[in-house]
């Protein structure tokens, strides 16, 4: 059902009235607190952008939803990435140890392996994401609309019960 | 298109003020639950704040009341405050450490009576992420199964006599003197066997004799000249050449002979030991008690003993789980899923990430005013999960005192700030209560202690690998209420006479580990009383059963015992007799050769000086004719 449920979301959100950059924006924005511990302080941060930012929210809590599903299987990686990044690079050791003995930086949990790993992790892939995502957004508006409404699957949901009663739902919801 | 969504601010804001007015409302609750978690977690019983309040602004921290549980008696409180407030650092705070420069617990109080039960509720067991042993559960199961070890003593002297069966623990018993006795006496003849083959081929005699006969047809006495002289001394004398050879034979067999004798003799040292295996082998099967036994304090007191110590070193295990030693790069390790692992870094404000500079303690062991117990003065400084960070030790101290001369001391030095860790601890409780004092499971004794007052010492020294604990008890006055009627089993009974009779009871209980090896032993003074009452009542029962033993196994291997040194003495006296024979004969004939042998020669000597006389005197007439 939650797969259902994230495909009918993305259908919307690429049907919606943002421009593709503002919905690649949101969604790669929402890989950071999808990839990272959620109650983080830098995630705060993130909300800041997201909130003041003209990006796609619902993108980004999409993408909150997906990379979070890849987080719990990718965490083995980002401990690794974390320690390395925080114990084995000597040149960065004075940085750990200025922001560690620095204000608010230490509540930010940075000195965490997993917290760090998946946070240069999923900073690496702020731009990938964005720039694989902006052109899906494309690709969709511009060949795979109508083919996708073709689809028997698509077809099938729409013509069933269930369809009937989720969209009268959504329609109450307003 | 506009890349800044001003109206976005207002979300921000209105989330923003929902966190504060919500943190606001709910923080006290949160904290103090957290709070009370954690201790739980390490206490194992219910811990409760009443009033709790936390200032955000100030950075304080108030209760009213602090309620701990005691996990052993859950309806009494380990520890119970009244109001208690300090202040954290805030700097350190908003560097995410918590640093409380001065504490004070007034009018703390151990041992007070609960409204409600303090048991946590019983939840299934989990398996813990880190299961990776304690450094001191080893050395607990060590002790434990040393105690589980010590044999349940049952004592019935009449039973002795009873139960001894001689002929089935002959014949169970795998007796091995009998075997060597026979093995012995087989040795002994197939070395005279072979003695006696030698025998067979070696007879001396006959060059005896003719030796004897060649020296015997020489008479000196009818040589006339020194020609026929020298030789009869060439005969003599390849005579005494071949009898020197016979001797050196005679000598090296004589040797030999005695050298294997010897060798069997062997035997006879061992019979002793051979004889007291066999006595222990079925004293063993007999199973008769050993009356000089000893652990007697360890057998009553052992389990109680064990759990006390038990606690401390789960006490030093659970200190030094939160204050770990000092260590370099830290290792990379396997952290729960989605947990990761804290990397730390040196701190330039020696800030650890938690740090009471120092607790100011004072109270009373008493449940209330009335009834009021020790009265407590205490200190404790440096209580720190980072102990390096600070380079100081953590150090304890409490003493109480009371009129009636009861008195308690706790001192304790916890150094964690370097590579090898030190702990230390020294607890002294004087006339302490034992009434209804719970005593572990026993075989011996009842499961409390009606009425007593004990000294207790513990010296306690944890450094680096080696842990060494003493607990000292001296317990006066005991009261066990024993039942009335008497045991089944007489050590019972003995165990609790003496008991009821000594004023004095006292357990000296060490535990040393170093490298692996541990030593766990108690010494008491039950130990000596008992074990003589025990002599004085089982020794009789006891020496009759094992003249009984003692009687049988003689009877089974004196007979051969007898057999095997009279064949020995046989043998060796036939075959070191014929030898000796030998040697005597070759001897008797070596003196006379010798004697003739200087007679010849001196026979030789005087008929030269003959000779000699005659040729001087032939020339001096020759000569006195020349010249007239």
């Amino acid at each position: 059902m939650i797969f259902i449920k994230l495909f009918s979301k993305l259908i919307k959100i690429l049907k919606s009235g943002d421009s593709p950059s503002q919905i690649a924006w949101g969604f790669a924005l929402g890989s950071i607190p999808g990839l990272t511990p959620l109650f983080c302080l830098h995630n705060a941060a993130v909300l800041f952008l997201l909130l003041v930012l003209n990006v796609n929210f619902g993108a980004a809590l999409l993408a909150l939803a997906v990379f979070s599903l890849f987080a719990w299987l990718l965490d083995p990686m980002f401990h690794a990435v974390g320690y390395w990044a925080l114990a084995q690079i000597p040149a960065l050791q004075p940085l750990w140890t200025s922001l560690y003995n620095a204000p608010v930086a230490p509540l930010t949990r940075f000195n965490n392996t997993v917290v760090m790993g998946s946070f240069l992790v999923s900073l690496v892939l702020l731009l990938p994401v964005f720039f694989l995502f902006r052109a899906l957004v494309l690709k969709y508006r511009n060949s795979w609309d109508d083919k996708i409404e073709k689809w028997k699957i698509v077809k099938a949901v729409k013509a069933s019960k269930f369809y009937d009663l989720y969209m009268k739902v959504k329609g109450l919801e307003g | 298109m506009r890349w800044i969504r001003w109206k976005g601010l207002i979300p921000l804001l209105v989330i923003i003020a929902l966190v504060v007015v919500v943190s606001l409302f709910f923080m006290d609750k949160w904290m103090e639950t957290g709070i009370e978690k954690t201790m739980e977690a390490v206490t194992g019983a219910r811990v409760e704040m009443d009033g709790f309040h936390f200032n955000l602004f100030k950075m304080t921290l108030k209760w009213d009341r602090l309620q701990v549980a005691d996990p052993r008696s859950t309806m009494q409180n380990i520890i119970e405050t009244d109001r208690t407030a300090f202040r954290m650092n805030t700097a350190a705070m908003l560097r995410k450490r918590t640093v409380i420069e001065e504490m004070t617990l007034s009018n703390l109080r151990t041992g007070t009576q609960r409204k409600t039960d303090g048991a946590l509720p019983r939840k299934p067991e989990k398996p813990k992420a880190d299961s990776r042993p304690g450094p001191f559960d080893k050395l607990k199961a060590q002790m434990a199964e040393r105690v589980a070890k010590l044999p349940v003593l049952q004592f019935d002297p009449s039973s002795i006599k009873r139960k001894l069966n001689l002929d089935s623990l002959i014949a169970v018993a795998d007796l091995k003197m009998p075997a060597r006795l026979d093995s012995s006496k087989h040795r002994v003849m197939a070395v005279s066997a072979d003695w006696e083959n030698f025998y067979k081929g070696f007879r001396p005699d006959n060059d005896l004799e003719k030796i004897r006969n060649d020296f015997n047809s020489i008479d000196p006495g009818k040589l006339k000249t020194v020609p026929e002289l020298m030789s009869a001394l060439d005969k003599v004398q390849a005579g005494q050449k071949t009898l020197k050879a016979i001797q050196d034979t005679i000598r090296t067999r004589r040797d030999r002979i005695k050298t294997d004798f010897d060798q069997l003799k062997g035997y006879a040292a061992s019979l002793d030991d051979w004889y007291k295996e066999d006595f222990h082998s079925v004293m063993a099967l007999a199973k008769l008690p050993d009356l000089s036994v000893r652990n007697i304090g360890m057998m009553l007191f052992g389990k109680s003993m064990v759990h006390e110590i038990d606690r401390i070193l789960g006490i030093v295990q659970a200190v030094r789980s939160y204050m770990p030693k000092k260590s370099g790069i830290p290792e990379k390790e396997k952290p729960q899923r989605m947990k990761g692992q804290d990397i730390l870094f040196p701190s330039r404000h020696a800030w650890p990430k938690f740090l009471i500079r120092k607790v100011n303690v004072s109270g009373q062991t008493g449940e209330t005013d009335e009834a009021q117990g020790l009265m407590l003065t205490g200190e404790a400084s440096d209580i720190t999960s980072q102990p390096w960070v600070i380079g100081r030790p953590t150090k304890l101290s409490l003493n109480g005192k009371k009129g009636d001369g009861r008195s308690l001391s706790l001192t304790g030095n916890l150094d964690h700030t370097k590579d090898i860790e030190s702990d230390q601890f020294h607890f002294k409780m004087d006339r302490v209560s034992l009434n209804n004092f719970g005593l572990a499971e026993s075989d011996y004794l009842p499961k409390t202690i009606k009425k007593g007052l004990a000294d207790v010492n513990v010296n306690a020294d944890f450094t680096g690998g080696r842990t060494a604990v003493r607990l000292a008890v001296a317990a006066r006055g005991l009261d066990f209420d024993f039942p009335e009627q008497a045991s089944a089993n007489k050590f019972v009974d003995i165990t609790r006479d003496v008991m009821r009779r000594m004023d004095l009871i006292t357990l000296d209980t060490r535990l040393i580990e170093e490298g692996g090896k541990s030593d766990f032993r108690m010494d008491s003074n039950l130990d000596e009383r008992i074990s003589a009452e025990l002599k004085a009542m089982g020794s009789q029962a006891l020496a009759e059963a094992e003249g009984k033993i003692r009687g049988r196994l003689d009877g089974m291997v004196s007979g051969k015992r007898t057999e095997l040194n009279g064949l020995y003495g046989e043998k060796r006296g036939l075959i070191e007799g014929k030898i000796q024979e030998y040697e005597k004969k070759a001897d008797e004939l070596r003196m006379a050769v010798d004697a003739k042998i200087e007679k010849i020669k001196a026979d030789i000597e005087a008929r030269k000086k003959q000779e000699e006389d005659k040729l001087k005197k032939g020339a001096k007439n020759l000569l006195d004719g020349m010249l007239k």
